[in-house]
């Protein structure tokens, strides 16, 4: 049999004080989607970059259709035909797509100049081999994420690269676009491009792949074929132990209504939300990207200023108008995104925990550090946050970490409602099992929570019941027990059936 | 809840965990030295002192030394003031303008009856109501803060001028000069005590308080520190506020050295006072740095001029020594801090 198209042998990579990497193989077949899989920091980004020459590998070999290569620079990498399609996209925003996709390319003509009219023809040559319809002429900037990365492919395509990596391509899209993009990836596939395929979410993994890569803490662990694996298996591969799968919760009786909303609108983003959450509760928010949901969250937590309705907790209406009202409320608020909304990357654990309250540790205005410290390194303990102290900066935690430091703060606030906006987006495998408990032993403590979440088996398997937006509004109310994907689905797709 | 002691896992996402830097956000027990440590113009400093000593008989005297504190003290208070605001990610360029005015706003308030307490509460106003307008311009427009006070700083220079028909203006209080030409036991100038425990306070502030700790988020990450109930709007509101009015105080302390003003007499300060702050080893992108820097990066400059006179290097040359030696501490902080 000839040697396969991309292979990697023994490759090692060690940074002062951490083996990133020790002695992995990996190879690439043309024509298949290749799966790489493993909790966050088992390696995975340093493969790529080895093999996108963003870094040399200490040791190993890189072979390409059984010949040695130095992968020296990202420009050698293009030149062997390998193309990540990044995550993070690097994509000018106030280019045209066309120019996004040839750009450093750019068709000349005779004198020398851009040729447009050529640029825009092979732009929508390779924008119709993928099966897409993206006007050549739109502006990068104004195209949605899931637009930019069909860009960021397309740029790929035209490269005509043997192998593309996706990085969670998936991420940050709805349901709908990644349809779309997965879509894309097997077209790929079918004309024999080599995909690399890495992501958390393993509905896609079955759906899609057709052998998958696992490594664990640096080290290579089984390359398998898809087919001739279950769930448990990848995940015990991948976490090196079994994780109870995501049960449901026993039902317990609803508590005392916390949360009233009535009415709530704000023009172009909510039209008269009406809902309770109850003590005890886990209210799972569900719908798709765009549908309100982190918009309510918002307007709950006094970011967006309703134009009307009434918000009462624990029956008193309040009026907040900025956070700290809202917090003063009882509530508390772990956005969307850590990194920009939750936390200070640069701070201390102690700083970002003590954040929230810093005038209830404080006397006359100066923070008294004994108490900051002493609340620190209690949250610290009870959520069992792995850190090396409560002063190591919050940016050298791992994802499910850093998640819990955010939650961490605001359990700090003794909150009555915990309001969670996609709780373990990015965050590996097994921190999100453990995250999940959490937020049930929060909830069996007696805190409400509001759960936002596009992640449909996190939906079913943790809430207690299940709101659906569409369009700014609550299409559908489902009890946890009833709900099926299809049926939430249905509501977030403004298609309803109520009763 | 489990409770669970582990080691730090040392697994790593991408490139590995750099060593950890001190925390910069207080709360810490820290050693009193440490925020002089790991800086260039520590080093820098204690390298000019060791050249000096032996290029001058001169340099290492009291004397000389305290000449040098007392030539850099004004300044020093105005850096202190600008670096409080780029901690916060701002900048502000219309501290030379409010340096002139504050001054001619004292002397005009005592050539108009006012006493000399009232007086100099009119100047200080003067720098609160520039304070109050710059950060109301750029908290509401959202305008880049460097434009905006390099135009308030050419308003307030013109009203200075009108204001004085761009003559020089004499205090008419004598006993105003103490401010400026007293000295503590015969020999410590009262801007130079003012200047370094300045310098201290603001650093505890910093360090130890709300204000201070929701300057350095305004500066890390405000949207963070806005969802988290920090009051990130008037603090950044405040540290306009309070650049300028320390602005303000240097205006009138320069006016009451030379019993005299200018509205040009804080020529170059927006410029020296950034130059200062830098140097010190405060970012100019918000959220590192401190007061107690400032002074090191104030030192640096005041050492290097006092050298260069006692040397007889003519003055064009100071000027190049200045800004070669700013470059080599901006490309060292900035290759220290990417190996």
């Amino acid at each position: 049999m000839s040697a396969p198209p991309l292979q990697l042998n023994g490759i090692s990579k060690g940074f002062p004080g951490v083996q990133a990497l020790s002695d992995v193989q990996f190879d690439l077949r043309a024509g298949e989607v290749h799966a790489l899989m493993g909790e966050n920091g088992a390696g995975k980004s340093t493969l790529i970059k080895i093999l996108c020459g963003a870094q040399p590998p200490d040791s190993g070999q890189i072979l390409i259709d059984g010949a040695q290569v130095t992968i020296g620079n990202p420009v050698v990498a293009g030149k062997l035909g390998i193309s990540p399609v990044h995550q993070e996209l690097s994509l000018e925003p106030y280019l045209s797509v066309a120019e996004n996709i040839f750009l450093g390319r750019q068709p000349i003509n005779r004198f020398g100049l851009i040729d447009r009219r050529q640029m825009l023809a092979s732009a929508r040559k390779v924008l119709d081999e993928l099966g897409v319809e993206l006007a050549p002429e739109a502006i990068v900037g104004r195209l949605s994420i899931a637009e930019r990365q069909v860009v960021a492919i397309a740029r790929a395509v035209s490269t005509r690269a043997r192998f593309m990596i996706f990085d969670e391509p998936t991420s940050s899209l709805t349901r709908r676009e990644s349809d779309l993009l997965l879509h894309m990836i097997r077209r790929l596939r079918d004309q024999g491009v080599g995909i690399i395929y890495i992501s958390h979410r393993m509905e896609e993994i079955f759906d899609l792949c057709d052998r998958v890569t696992v490594l664990r803490d640096g080290r290579f662990v089984a390359t398998r074929q898809v087919a001739d694996i279950t769930l448990d298996d990848l995940v015990r591969m991948i976490v090196g132990r079994s994780i109870a799968a995501v049960a449901p919760r026993p039902r317990a009786e609803l508590g005392q209504v916390v949360l009233k909303v009535r009415g709530l609108s704000k023009r172009g983003l909510l039209k008269d939300i009406c809902f309770d959450l109850h003590r005890g509760e886990i209210l799972g928010l569900s719908g798709l990207v765009g549908a309100g949901r982190t918009e309510l969250a918002r307007a709950l937590f006094g970011d967006i200023i309703p134009d009307s309705g009434e918000i009462r907790v624990d029956g008193v209406p309040i009026n907040s108008r900025t956070p700290r009202q809202a917090i003063a409320a009882g509530i508390g608020l772990v956005p969307e995104d850590r990194k920009e909304q939750g936390l200070v990357l640069a701070q201390s654990v102690m700083a970002n925990i003590g954040m929230p309250q810093l005038s209830m540790l404080s006397r006359f205005g100066v923070i008294r550090a004994r108490r900051e410290r002493q609340l620190a390194q209690r949250y610290v303990q009870d959520l069992a946050i792995r850190t090396p102290g409560v002063d190591q900066n919050v940016m050298y935690l791992s994802g499910g970490n850093q998640q819990r430091v955010v939650i961490a703060k605001w359990l700090a606030t003794k909150p009555k409602i915990l309001i969670v906006d996609e709780p373990t987006r990015g965050v590996d495998i097994g921190a999100k099992a453990e995250l999940h408990a959490l937020l049930r032993d929060l909830a069996a403590g007696g805190m409400a929570i509001l759960m936002i979440s596009s992640d449909m088996p996190e939906v079913l398997a943790v809430s207690d019941r299940i709101l659906v937006m569409h369009q700014g509004r609550i299409a559908g109310e489902l009890p946890a027990g009833d709900a099926t994907q299809e049926a939430v689905m249905s509501f977030a797709m403004g298609l309803g059936k109520r009763g | 809840m489990k409770t669970q002691v582990s080691e730090h896992s040392g697994r790593t996402h991408g490139p590995p965990n750099p060593p950890v830097p001190p925390a910069k956000s207080g709360g810490r027990k820290r050693h009193w030295s440490e925020p002089l440590r790991n800086n260039t113009a520590v080093l820098l400093l204690i390298v000019l002192v060791i050249a000096g000593s032996f290029l001058s008989d001169v340099f290492l005297t009291p004397r000389n030394l305290l000449n040098i504190l007392w030539a850099v003290s004004l300044l020093g208070i105005v850096a202190l003031g600008q670096t409080i605001l780029l901690l916060t990610a701002r900048f502000d360029m219309s501290v030379a303008g409010v340096v002139g005015l504050a001054g001619i706003v004292t002397v005009l308030a005592q050539i108009n009856g006012f006493g000399l307490y009232s007086s100099i509460a009119f100047g200080l106003a003067s720098g609160v109501l520039v304070g109050l307008c710059n950060g109301a311009l750029v908290l509401a427009t959202g305008a880049n803060p460097f434009l905006v006070t390099l135009g308030v700083n050419l308003l307030i220079y013109s009203l200075a001028l009108s204001l004085t028909e761009s003559k020089t203006l004499t205090s008419t209080i004598p006993e105003f000069t103490v401010l400026g030409r007293g000295q503590l036991f015969g020999f410590l100038h009262y801007s130079v005590i003012l200047f370094l425990a300045l310098a201290m306070i603001l650093e505890f502030a910093l360090r130890r308080t709300i204000l201070g700790r929701t300057i350095y988020v305004a500066g890390l990450n405000e949207v963070a520190g806005g969802l988290s109930g920090l009051r990130i709007q008037l603090t950044k509101m405040s540290a306009f506020v309070l650049c300028s009015t320390l602005a303000a105080l240097t205006g009138i302390i320069m006016t009451s050295r030379t019993n005299s003003t200018v509205a040009s007499a804080g020529f170059g300060m927006e410029f020296d006072s950034i130059i200062a702050a830098v140097l010190g080893g405060t970012s100019l992108f918000g959220g590192r740095g401190g007061t107690l820097r400032t002074i090191v990066g104030v030192a640096v400059l005041g050492v290097m001029n006092n050298l260069l006179v006692l040397l007889n290097v003519p003055s064009e040359a100071q000027q190049i020594a200045k800004g070669l030696v700013f470059l080599a501490v901006v490309l060292a902080d900035s290759a220290l801090r990417r190996s």
